[in-house]
């Protein structure tokens, strides 16, 4: 594998996505005290964040191509780089999922349902969301369940959460997922 | 020829296969239970034998890194799950489980790991203090990651750990391991652990769960164990030698190695260390293990030269709770 630091065309395109789920300061955090780099030997190329210290030892073990050759995997994976668009992964929610601004809790039933990776209907009033972006999905005692897309009918109203990506793909998709 | 008469055949074809089957995978089994006769006595061997036929107790071991224990455990027990503690810290028998554990939020949210009691006897040899959090640690055999993830816990996710795995088919579930914990401290490198030498770094431990015959691990979750032949024994010992003088070149004087299997075989545990100690006498220190499950590594019938020495390691028989394990702590300390 080849994983390298993010170029800076990258690392803008991931910041820029994040920016639009993640408030300012926790974008501030997050690139203060975490390198991303880039898995460039995929067709989707892994998205890799990486703690300092962790990092300090990636500079140090893993300077040439030859030596990067048997690295497959760094710190924590946060997602995808696909056609220019960051792709977050279920993977990424140990590092951002906190960190999202925009939350929808499901109650116990829905909670469930989207968590075997079905799409779920919810009846609340929705004018405090944004349209398009991605929502943490969370249940009543405000564990994380995944990631969701609120999809609207024709009069604009509300009336399913998408399911993006949920933490049951630990169970179903460990392959996928994880495989190459 | 009529459908009946076709179907009867196809069944008495099928019956004399299952035979055949069952007759040389007793066979196996006779080669090794007359082993255990020679190293454990004949009563331990049938009881080895009784116990590998029948279900084992697994164990959830608790993360700190997202949720303190008792939320974890309270959480499981108000859905019904009935968890009794075990000697190791962090760590409860799942007694009673009213739907799949690894179904739970708790699991998916990676507040805890399933496995073996005796799989986290080696992350849990290893004393802790605080300069954990700035050690460097090699993990020769990562995959499924249990050992890697819960010594990244003990070492507060901090400093690093190098977790080898040679197998592309076992990354996955190693990957998705460390990925639902939150493990940020770990690199992994996809490589066969005997051939590191160009990873240009010492560390400071090493936790080597080699590959084994597994005649330790139950049947019906190790069905390869009946496959297994005398020939086996003799390849993995061969790989394991070979893979324990890999890492201890990279271990740096005054670190130490954990070395388990999960096998019966004296090959593989205590021959296996006593060649290692009379290969390196004046680089070597066995430690105790620090943890009171199984029986001190000189109790088995067959030849040791440094008894003292192996009398410092556990050799864990099968039990309700157990698999049959084999570990041993080695610290180098150069003369």
């Amino acid at each position: 594998m080849n994983i390298t630091l993010a170029s800076e065309n990258e690392y803008t395109i991931i910041f820029d996505q994040l920016e639009s789920l993640i408030s300012k300061e926790n974008i501030d955090n997050l690139t203060k005290h975490y390198k991303v780099l880039i898995n460039r030997s995929e067709k989707r190329k892994s998205v890799y964040m990486v703690t300092e210290e962790i990092f300090k030892q990636y500079q140090e073990l893993f300077t040439t191509e030859e030596s990067r050759k048997d690295l497959y995997w760094i710190g924590e994976r946060i997602g995808f780089l696909m056609k220019e668009k960051l792709l977050i992964g279920i993977e990424g929610l140990s590092v951002l999922g906190e960190l999202f601004t925009e939350k929808i809790i499901l109650k116990e039933k829905n909670a469930t349902k989207f968590l075997y990776g079905r799409d779920v209907i919810i009846q609340e009033n929705t004018s405090k969301y944004t349209k398009e972006t991605i929502k943490l999905i969370q249940d009543e005692k405000g564990r994380t369940l995944g990631l969701g897309k609120l999809v609207y009918n024709e009069k604009g109203e509300i009336f399913k959460v998408k399911n993006v990506v949920d933490l049951g793909k630990y169970l179903r998709g460990e392959k996928t997922l994880f495989g190459n | 020829m009529g459908w009946e008469r076709r179907k009867k055949i196809l069944f008495r074809i099928k019956i004399f296969k299952r035979v055949k089957i069952r007759k040389i995978e007793d066979k196996k089994v006779e080669y090794f239970y007359n082993r255990w006769k020679e190293f454990y006595g004949k009563e331990e061997a049938q009881r080895i034998v009784d116990i590998l036929n029948s279900p084992q107790k697994r164990t959830i071991a608790t993360s700190i890194l997202k949720k303190t224990d008792s939320e974890i455990i309270g959480s499981l027990r108000e859905k019904g799950f009935e968890l009794k503690p075990t000697d190791i810290r962090n760590a409860y028998f799942i007694e009673y489980e009213p739907f799949a554990t690894a179904s739970t939020l708790e699991y998916l949210s990676g507040y805890f790991t399933i496995q073996a009691v005796t799989s986290l006897i080696p992350p849990n040899s290893f004393d802790y203090d605080e300069s954990l959090k700035e050690k460097r640690v090699i993990d020769a055999a990562a995959s499924p990651g249990i050992k890697t993830i819960q010594m990244a816990i003990k070492m507060g996710n901090s400093g690093m750990i190098m977790a080898i795995e040679k197998s592309t088919k076992r990354l996955p579930q190693l990957l998705a391991n460390i990925s639902r914990m939150g493990i940020k401290n770990t690199i992994v490198i996809n490589k066969d652990a005997r051939r590191i030498e160009s990873i240009k770094t010492d560390f400071d431990y090493g936790i080597i769960d080699a590959p084994c015959t597994g005649t330790g691990i139950r049947w019906k979750k190790e069905k390869r164990t009946k496959e297994k032949s005398r020939v086996d024994v003799e390849r993995l010992s061969k790989l394991q030698k070979e893979m324990l003088e890999s890492v201890w070149k990279k271990i740096k004087n005054g670190g130490s190695i954990i070395y388990s299997v999960c096998s019966l075989e004296p090959e593989e545990g205590e021959k296996q260390i006593d060649r290692f100690i009379k290969n390196h006498y004046n680089e070597i220190q066995l430690e105790t293990i620090p943890i009171a499950i199984g029986q001190s590594g000189d109790k088995i019938n067959t030849k040791i030269e440094n008894i003292d020495e192996i009398a410092k390691t556990r050799r864990i028989l099968p039990s309700e709770t157990t698999d049959g394990f084999f570990v041993a702590k080695i610290r180098k300390e150069i003369r």
